[in-house]
């Protein structure tokens, strides 16, 4: 069956700590910092987005199978925060790699789950022998989307995480996928507005509103798809936008804790949107051995859930490139407040000028 | 329009849509020329060979890694015109691993932390904005880790 080939990050280098927002904002008690795991999140630079994040990570990817571009005849761009609405991002993501003209490439949204929906597509488009290696590419820049003051501005992060899928010499094979969808508007933003806006709730019952009612179904159809004993899980990759989210995952799961907390890396990155949790999978892979068990559930906002279920295999070890993630977690370097606002574009300016100052 | 994303647009030494579209693969992907007369290496692409005036050249991919040969911090005072949000801009010329050099800007690193021989590979970033307010992607340079 068709599966991961390999992986590849990219996260921005600019780091922003949760108590630099703070100092300015004191929109929340300093406890609930540390109770959400808000510590420090990625700051995009001014000069990239989700599509150049997802080139840079997909290059990683391209050189970590040893592939070159043009073996590649299949490209799906998830973004929840895509750089155009309308046009392609998938023309230029494909484009810039070097990919060839006349392969399928196409952009997919759905929240949280657009990234892992572009590995959804890329795994159908192989299993039906539509393709022989597609490029999944997950990316987001959620930071640029959440107004000054929020409480998710402490969270809300960018990055982007690639795969390369084929039914060849794959390091993580797919042994059953489920899913659920019911619409919730619990987070959104109405076309033509730039700031996502709440339906639920950010604390409270309301905070896992959408998220339990479809991850949970789309679990327990996993559960009983594939015959997974729950126990033999070695790894599971989950939903993190907060820190509190894979505790309230784990519970309602009846998940081990040792089996979810290992691959949380909210405390490190932040929220980095729909390529969070194929940044916990990487993570995962970076440390997994061959013939181990990997649960990955994804949750998007409007509201939708998958689960699927990997098994590692003998070619994981010796995939070249390994660790892929922490070297790009710790390679932050941080920037203050008002800069981050810069970057974010957060600051109003003039529409036309000689410059951006005068 | 910019109110949603307040980049704004330059108004002088602009970038055309049209002209940005035909040179992309450069842009992009350091995308050059080799002439197929006397074999030389070019980048920007060029349509007649500067050193042998032969027409016949063809698109030739361009290493993205290389080795920084020198390199200047933005000194000019003022900084250069929809570049502005990047304070410490650095700009280098480099030298790939197939001997081709270029100019280019380096992300992320000030002047301050890098040497002459650093190790550099090809990112793609958002330049300045087009003339129509189109995003205009392109090369820049990262230093390797390591
Ligand atoms: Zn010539």
């Amino acid at each position: 069956m068709a599966g991961i080939v390999a992986y590849g990050v990219a996260l921005p280098k600019r780091r922003l700590r949760s108590s630099d927002i703070h100092a300015t904002w004191r929109n929340v008690a300093e406890d609930v910092l540390e109770k959400f795991a808000f510590v420090e999140r990625c700051v995009p630079g001014p000069d990239e987005d989700p599509i150049t994040l997802g080139v840079d990570s997909a290059r990683r990817c391209l050189e970590q199978a040893g592939r070159e571009p043009g073996e590649v005849d299949g490209l799906v761009f998830g973004s929840c925060t895509n750089p155009y609405s309308t046009k392609a991002a998938a023309t230029v993501v494909g484009e810039a790699l070097g990919l060839p003209n006349g392969i399928f490439s196409t952009d997919v949204q759905f929240g949280g789950r657009s990234g892992s929906d572009a590995l959804t597509v890329a795994l159908a488009l192989v299993g039906s022998g539509m393709a022989r290696r597609v490029l999944a590419v997950a990316s987001d820049c959620l930071s640029r989307h959440v107004p000054p003051g929020h409480v998710y501005e402490y969270s809300a992060s960018a990055g982007a995480v690639s795969f390369l899928v084929s039914a060849e010499e794959t390091v993580a094979e797919v042994e059953g996928i489920s899913y659920w969808a019911s619409d919730r508007a619990d987070w959104f933003r109405v076309a033509g507005e730039r700031y996502l806006q709440l339906g639920g709730g950010f604390v409270g019952h309301m905070s896992s509103w959408g998220l339990v009612e479809n991850l949970l179904p789309a679990w327990k159809e996993l559960v009983r798809r594939t015959g997974l004993d729950p126990a033999s899980l070695q790894y599971a990759a989950v939903p993190q936008s907060t820190g509190v989210m894979p505790l309230i995952v784990a519970t309602r799961l009846e998940l081990d804790m040792d089996v979810v907390l290992p691959w949380v890396l909210t405390a490190s990155v932040g929220d980095v949107g729909s390529a969070g949790v194929p940044l916990s999978l990487c993570h995962v892979l970076d440390n997994a051995g061959p013939g181990e068990k990997v649960v990955v559930l994804v949750y998007g906002w409007g509201g939708g859930a998958t689960a699927m279920l990997l098994h590692t295999t003998q070619r994981l070890p010796s995939l070249p490139g390994r660790p892929s993630v922490m070297p790009e977690v710790e390679r932050g370097e941080y920037v203050d407040y008002s800069r981050a606002l810069k970057y974010e574009h957060k600051l109003l300016r003039p529409d036309r000028g000689l410059s951006g100052y005068y | 329009m910019t109110t949603e994303l307040p980049v704004p647009i330059p108004r002088v030494e602009i970038h055309s849509t049209l002209r940005s579209a035909r040179e992309r693969e450069g842009r992009y992907r350091l995308v050059g020329s080799r002439c197929s007369s006397c074999q030389a290496l070019w980048f920007p692409r060029r349509f007649v060979c500067p050193r042998c005036h032969s027409r016949e050249l063809e698109p030739y991919q361009c290493s993205h890694r290389g080795t920084v040969v020198t390199f200047w911090p933005d000194t000019m005072g003022f900084p250069a015109i929809g570049y502005e949000e990047i304070e410490d801009r650095v700009v280098a010329l480099v030298r790939l691993d197939d001997g081709v050099h270029v100019i280019t800007e380096i992300a992320d690193t000030p002047a301050g932390r890098l040497q002459n021989g650093d190790r550099v590979r090809m990112v793609l970033r958002r330049q300045k904005r087009e003339d129509t307010g189109n995003w205009c992607y392109g090369y820049k340079f990262e230093k390797e880790a390591g």
